[in-house]
C-alpha cells in the first residue's frame, strides 16, 4: 500500500535494505581498518623484534600508520552507529507509517471521520517531524566523518620506511664490522659447531625462551639467517686481510663442519700453532 | 642493536604486512565503491551518505596506496640484506 497515495506524501522516506548495505560495507571497513592496526601495532610493539634506537625511525613511522588507522576506525564505527540508528528508527516509523496508512484507507468513503482523520495527519506530520530529526543526527554523523577525512594529513611512509630500514642495514653492518674480530677470537675458543651457534647467537643478540637445537640453528643460521649471511660476509672480510691465499672457503654450514680445519686453524697465525691442544679440540 | 636478529625475516614480516594493509585497504574500497545507497532516507540524507562513503572510498583507496609504497620500498632492501634462496648457503658469497 502506497503511503503517498493515502497520506498525500511519504513521511518517512528511505529504504531499508539500501540502509543495510551500507552499514554492511561501514562493517566491512571497520574490520579492515582493525585487523590491519592490529596488524601494524604488533609488528612493532614491545615485544616486538624492532626494538632500540636504530629501529626508531621504523617503529614510528609504522606507530604513526597505525594511529592513524585507529583515528579513522574511531570515527568509522561513531559514524556505523549512527547508521544502525537511523536504521533502527527508520524500520520503526515505516511501521508506524504503514499504521496509518491502512488505518487512512478505512476512513475511506466516510466523510463522518473528519476528526478521525485529522488525529492521523496530525501522527503523520509528528512522525515526519521525527524522520527529520533523526535524518539530521545521521548528516551530523556524515559531516564528522567527512571532515576528519579531509583533515587527514598523510606522512610519506615509503620514505621513512626506506630511511629507516637503510639505517638498521647500515648499523648492522658498521656492528657486524665491528665484532667481526671478537666473532673470530670466540669461535677460537669454540669446542665445536654447536657451541659457536650458541655464542653467535649471543653476540647478534638472539633472544629466545629456549634453548636452540644447536644443530638445526646451526643450519637455519647459515642457510636462512641474514644475521649469518651477513656474519659470513663480515668474517671473510675479516679473513681476506688475515689470512694466508689458501684459506678455503669460510662457512658455518652444519654439515661436514666437522672434517673441516678449526676456525682457529683456518685463520692462520699463532693459533693454529699452539700447543695446549685447544686448537684440535676446535676441530672435532 | 639486541633485539634485532633474523633481520632479513623481520624486514619481509614488515613488507607482508604492509602488503596485506594494501590488500585489505583495497577490498574495502572496491566493497564502498560499488554501493548505490541512493534512497537510504530524504535527499539530504541520501546525500550525505552518499559524499562521506564516496570520501571514505577515496581514503581508503589513498591508504591502500600509501601502505603498498611502503610495503615495496621495504622490500627493495631484501637483496641487500639476505642471499635469495636457490643455492645453499656453502655457496653463497
Amino acid at each position: 500500500m502506497r503511503p503517498e497515495r493515502f497520506l498525500g506524501s511519504d513521511p518517512t522516506p528511505g529504504d531499508l535494505g539500501s540502509v543495510d548495505r551500507v552499514a554492511g560495507a561501514l562493517r566491512t571497513v571497520v574490520l579492515a581498518l582493525t585487523e590491519s592496526r592490529q596488524k601494524l601495532e604488533g609488528l612493532v610493539g614491545p615485544h616486538s623484534m624492532w626494538q632500540g634506537p636504530m629501529a626508531r625511525p621504523i617503529v614510528d613511522a609504522v606507530t604513526e600508520l597505525a594511529a592513524h588507522l585507529r583515528s579513522i576506525e574511531d570515527a568509522t564505527v561513531d559514524f556505523a552507529q549512527a547508521v544502525e540508528v537511523w536504521r533502527t528508527g527508520l524500520a520503526a516509523r515505516q511501521q508506524r507509517r504503514a499504521e496509518l496508512t491502512e488505518q487512512v484507507s478505512q476512513l475511506a468513503g466516510r466523510p463522518d471521520a473528519v476528526d478521525q482523520r485529522q488525529r492521523i495527519q496530525n501522527d503523520v506530520q509528528r512522525l515526519a517531524t521525527e524522520h527529520l530529526a533523526d535524518g539530521a543526527v545521521l548528516i551530523r554523523a556524515a559531516d564528522l566523518l567527512a571532515e576528519l577525512l579531509i583533515d587527514a594529513d598523510d606522512a610519506d611512509l615509503a620514505a621513512d620506511l626506506d630511511r629507516g630500514v637503510a639505517a638498521v642495514m647500515i648499523a648492522v653492518d658498521e656492528w657486524i664490522a665491528e665484532s667481526a674480530a671478537e666473532l673470530v677470537a670466540t669461535a677460537q675458543s669454540l669446542s665445536d659447531t654447536a657451541g659457536l651457534t650458541t655464542v653467535v647467537s649471543q653476540i647478534l643478540g638472539v633472544v629466545g625462551d629456549e634453548a636452540p637445537d644447536e644443530s638445526e640453528s646451526v643450519r637455519r643460521l647459515a642457510s636462512m639467517s641474514a644475521g649469518a649471511h651477513r656474519l659470513r660476509l663480515a668474517l671473510r672480510r675479516s679473513w681476506a686481510s688475515r689470512a694466508p691465499e689458501d684459506l678455503p672457503a669460510a662457512t658455518f654450514a652444519a654439515s661436514g663442519s666437522s672434517s673441516r680445519p678449526a676456525i682457529s686453524e683456518r685463520l692462520g697465525g699463532d693459533s693454529a700453532d699452539r700447543t695446549d691442544g685447544r686448537a684440535e679440540g676446535e676441530a672435532r | 642493536m639486541a633485539g634485532i636478529t633474523v633481520l632479513a625475516d623481520d624486514i619481509r614480516q614488515l613488507a607482508d604486512t604492509l602488503d596485506g594493509v594494501d590488500a585489505e585497504f583495497s577490498a574495502a574500497a572496491r566493497a564502498l565503491r560499488d554501493l548505490m545507497p541512493e534512497d537510504t532516507g530524504p535527499p539530504d540524507v541520501s546525500t550525505a551518505l552518499v559524499e562521506v562513503l564516496a570520501r571514505l572510498q577515496r581514503r581508503l583507496g589513498a591508504l591502500a596506496v600509501e601502505a603498498g609504497d611502503g610495503g615495496r620500498a621495504v622490500r627493495r632492501h631484501l637483496d641487500d640484506v639476505a642471499p635469495r634462496p636457490g643455492p645453499s648457503a656453502e655457496g653463497q658469497p
